[in-house]
């Protein structure tokens, strides 16, 4: 599968361009706060559908089995476990990515050609 | 009776018919869809109609949109998610036009119905499973077994893994759905204040600017929520396109 720049020269453009941008704008801390919130609500968020979702389940087995209400609290515990291991996950990726990054951010500073 | 703040998300028969039992009347609901589709037929052709190695503004801006997927798409998924990415930027575009359309003065927002993002959630979420299976076979069952599980967590580990995978299509579907109908609301009950406001005669009608400056400002917000939550959901199905195309344990 190609590239959706094929020329050279356009090529070495969007670097050139890519190295400009990253000099001129550094990380804005706005864009981060509200990326991070974006991130903190989608978890939040999946917690919830989760331990409701688990105890739906749980509901819905314990009818049929007529187990009254064992399984309903175990699904719900496992419902809540689900939501909390996708957030732990997240939250270990973003770990690696910070751990990855030198800290300051370095930026090289040659002069453009 | 309905609370006039839920009044803008009720649906109307236009043309109203019923096929074996089934009411498929064509309604506010299914015009607005019509419209958002046009709409994005009009943006997308007329855009390219001319189109030149170096891009007017319009062609610039389809193509960006067009960049920003593949972009997107590539980071996610991989070189192997370049056949779907006709799909997300389908999805991506659809559900952005819709979600800004649906913030136009007498506009019905598509998106702000559980059941319009239920159905993409649904249709992506059997799609996973389909490309997971036709992909891996069997083998994509361990997805659900994290690599170094200990044998005596399995069957809990297992369990949670599975809830976590089933509520995918609730959480997509829930957080569009959510979003643009907190924010409809919120528009709508601040236009309230000023109305009411206004009405009450006085000096009151100088209260009445202030829920007008925030109306004007919670609906630069909305305007941001409408795209980041075409970004979002376009995003989460590369995500979750990805656990089935490349199978990440």
């Amino acid at each position: 599968m190609s590239p959706p720049r094929p020329t050279d020269e356009l090529e070495s453009l969007e670097a050139r361009l890519a190295e400009a941008k990253a000099r001129h704008a550094p990380v804005d801390p706005m864009k981060v706060a509200t990326g991070a919130m974006g991130q903190g609500f989608r978890f939040a968020l999946e917690i919830v559908v989760t331990t409701v979702l688990g105890s739906a389940i749980g509901w819905q087995l314990d009818k049929w089995l007529g187990s009254k209400p064992w399984l309903l609290l175990l699904f719900m515990l496992l419902g809540l476990a689900a939501g909390f291991i996708n957030l732990f996950r997240a939250v270990g990726a973003e770990q690696k990515l910070v751990d990855a990054q030198p800290v300051p951010p370095s930026v090289p500073d040659e002069v453009e050609d | 009776m309905v609370r006039p703040q839920l009044e803008q998300f009720e649906i109307h028969r236009m043309v109203p018919a019923t096929t074996l039992g089934y009411d498929v009347s064509f309604t506010n609901a299914s015009l607005f869809m019509l419209i958002t589709l046009v709409g994005v037929w009009a943006f997308l052709t007329l855009g390219m109609r001319r189109a030149t190695l170096v891009p007017g503004r319009w062609q610039s801006a389809v193509e960006m949109i067009h960049e920003f997927v593949v972009g997107m798409v590539d980071e996610n998924i991989g070189g192997k998610g370049r056949p779907y990415v006709p799909f997300i930027f389908a999805l991506f575009v659809f559900i952005l036009f819709a979600n800004i359309l649906g913030l136009l003065p007498f506009a019905f927002a598509v998106t702000s119905h559980i059941w319009v993002t239920f159905a993409f959630a649904a249709f992506i979420f059997l799609l996973c499973v389909g490309i997971g299976f036709a992909r891996h076979g069997l083998h994509f069952f361990e997805l659900f077994v994290p690599p170094q599980t200990p044998i005596v967590l399995l069957p809990l580990i297992v369990l949670i893994e599975l809830i976590s995978f089933l509520s995918r299509p609730l959480t997509l579907s829930v957080r569009l759905f959510a979003n643009m109908t907190a924010g409809h609301i919120l528009l709508q009950v601040f236009a309230g204040f000023i109305v009411s406001l206004g009405l009450a005669g006085g000096a009151f009608w100088l209260l009445g600017l202030l829920p007008m400056v925030m109306n004007v400002a919670l609906y630069a917000l909305e305007l941001l929520v409408a795209v980041v939550q075409a970004y979002v959901f376009a995003l989460l199905t590369c995500v979750y396109l990805n656990d089935s195309i490349n199978l990440p344990h």
